[in-house]
């Protein structure tokens, strides 16, 4: 079922709307959960949130593109999620490791209570990215947005995993020298 | 700032990013066969304009003005090559490149720059060397233009051809050069260039008549038979000119409707 039709389905407030979601995007929404949580049980957990999320977003909302709101919102979810989980600070999933390699990011002099705004950070990483190779974007997003492992990512895009790695660490230190340059501490 | 402000806006990245990043990678069997259809047509491509491009018939075309047209294996003019100053002026005014054979022949006998050419004491000569002369023979004697002008068309060979090519000459005046050295062996090809066509074949013409002349004093007066051993020898080549001068066919005629010799 194409993602028009099921979007459709929400309008009509259908329960098949949530059937067809979870048969076309369920895998694809719990291995980013996972990817946060390191926990399938959790992972679970948060996608059953998830299309109660979306059963109350559609309508009124009408996405563009299905599978990256739906990408959003289970990262969005998985992130809460983790927050309130009181047992583990940082979770041991991907994202204890994508916040460890993007300390590196951090320019040097910086103290933890200097305030950014966080518009003008996303729009430095807008224009920072789209300075990048696509494929060195592509890999950047992949990790520290959908959080997927340098394995993950070197099998997907049919690559080595030393590629990929050194593609990350040249970004990080890129984007270091890129927020000292406008003096974003 | 900390990791987690940094972590926070690329949570926060337009959605553009993630669908790029979410799409599909091309496989690498499908890229490669990718690359690979690429490459076969651009092989082909090549080929095909390499075959457009070679020439495998020529038809010469003589007045004063001398030039040859390359036809590729289509029957396509790829190639127009002025022997003379005349031609060369011809081929300022007018383009034949690209066109049909047929289309080419009437607009290079339609122009008035060969027209100016083809007056009462002007012979026009089509000569045709192809693997498939008769067909373009057949061309030739079907356009309109030809026809007006009263031409004489004949074919030769690719050794003819060759050896007109090395000497910078048209193959339809070599061939005619070539009919004339069998006459009168004193004659080069240097003294041919600026003749017209209706020069030679006068030329020609002439030896024959005093050839016949020859023959008909010998008939008449065998008492002086003995003073011209010479001629007697010359005359022998004057009879078949074709064959002694180039016993491969030099310059046969396929023109049923007209022969200049």
């Amino acid at each position: 079922m194409q993602d028009q039709e099921i979007i459709d389905l929400f309008w009509m407030r259908s329960d098949r709307a949530l059937t067809c979601t979870a048969d076309r995007y369920g895998s694809y929404c719990r291995t980013i959960a996972n990817r946060i949580l390191d926990d399938s049980q959790d992972s679970e957990e948060c996608f059953n949130d998830i299309l109660l999320r979306l059963w109350n977003l559609i309508p009124p909302n009408r996405p563009q593109n299905l599978a990256t709101y739906l990408g959003k919102l289970t990262r969005n979810l998985a992130l809460d999620r983790l927050r309130s989980r009181s047992a583990e600070k940082r979770g041991g999933g991907q994202v204890a490791a994508a916040l460890e390699e993007l300390a590196g990011c951090i320019p040097a002099g910086t103290t933890e209570d200097q305030a950014i705004d966080s518009i003008v950070l996303r729009d430095l990483l807008v224009v920072f990215l789209d300075g990048l190779r696509q494929k060195h974007r592509i890999i950047f997003i992949k990790r520290y947005w959908y959080l997927m492992t340098v394995e993950e990512i070197a099998a997907e895009l049919h690559t080595s995993q030393g590629m990929v790695k050194s593609s990350l660490f040249r970004t990080r230190n890129a984007l270091r020298m890129r927020l000292e340059k406008e003096e974003i501490l | 700032m900390n990791e987690q402000t940094i972590f926070d806006a690329i949570g926060a990245l337009p959605d553009r990013f993630l669908e790029e990043a979410a799409a599909k990678p091309i496989r690498h069997t499908l890229r490669w066969g990718l690359i690979a259809a690429c490459l076969v047509l651009i092989v082909g491509l090549i080929g095909g304009i390499h075959l457009y491009r070679t020439p495998v018939a020529y038809v010469s075309i003589d007045v004063n003005p001398s030039l040859e047209l390359g036809l590729n294996r289509w029957d396509r003019v790829v190639e127009v090559t002025a022997y003379n100053a005349d031609a060369e002026a011809i081929c300022d005014t007018v383009n034949l490149k690209h066109l049909s054979y047929a289309d080419a022949l009437q607009v290079l006998l339609g122009c008035d720059a060969l027209k100016a050419y083809l007056g009462e004491n002007s012979d026009l000569t089509v000569t045709v060397v192809s693997d498939h002369a008769s067909e373009l023979c057949e061309t030739t004697e079907a356009c309109e233009a030809y026809q007006q002008h009263d031409g004489q068309l004949h074919h030769s060979d690719y050794d003819t051809l060759t050896e007109a090519h090395e000497n910078a000459c048209s193959v339809g005046k070599y061939a005619v050069y070539q009919e004339l050295t069998g006459c009168d062996s004193s004659v080069t090809l240097d003294d041919c260039r600026d003749k017209t066509m209706h020069e030679l074949h006068e030329a020609i013409e002439a030896h024959e008549h005093s050839s016949e002349e020859h023959h008909e004093d010998v008939e008449n007066h065998p008492e002086t038979e003995h003073h011209e051993t010479s001629a007697t020898h010359e005359t022998e080549c004057e009879t078949e000119p074709v064959e002694t001068s180039k016993p491969t066919s030099s310059h046969e005629s396929a023109h049923h409707g007209e022969n200049h010799h």
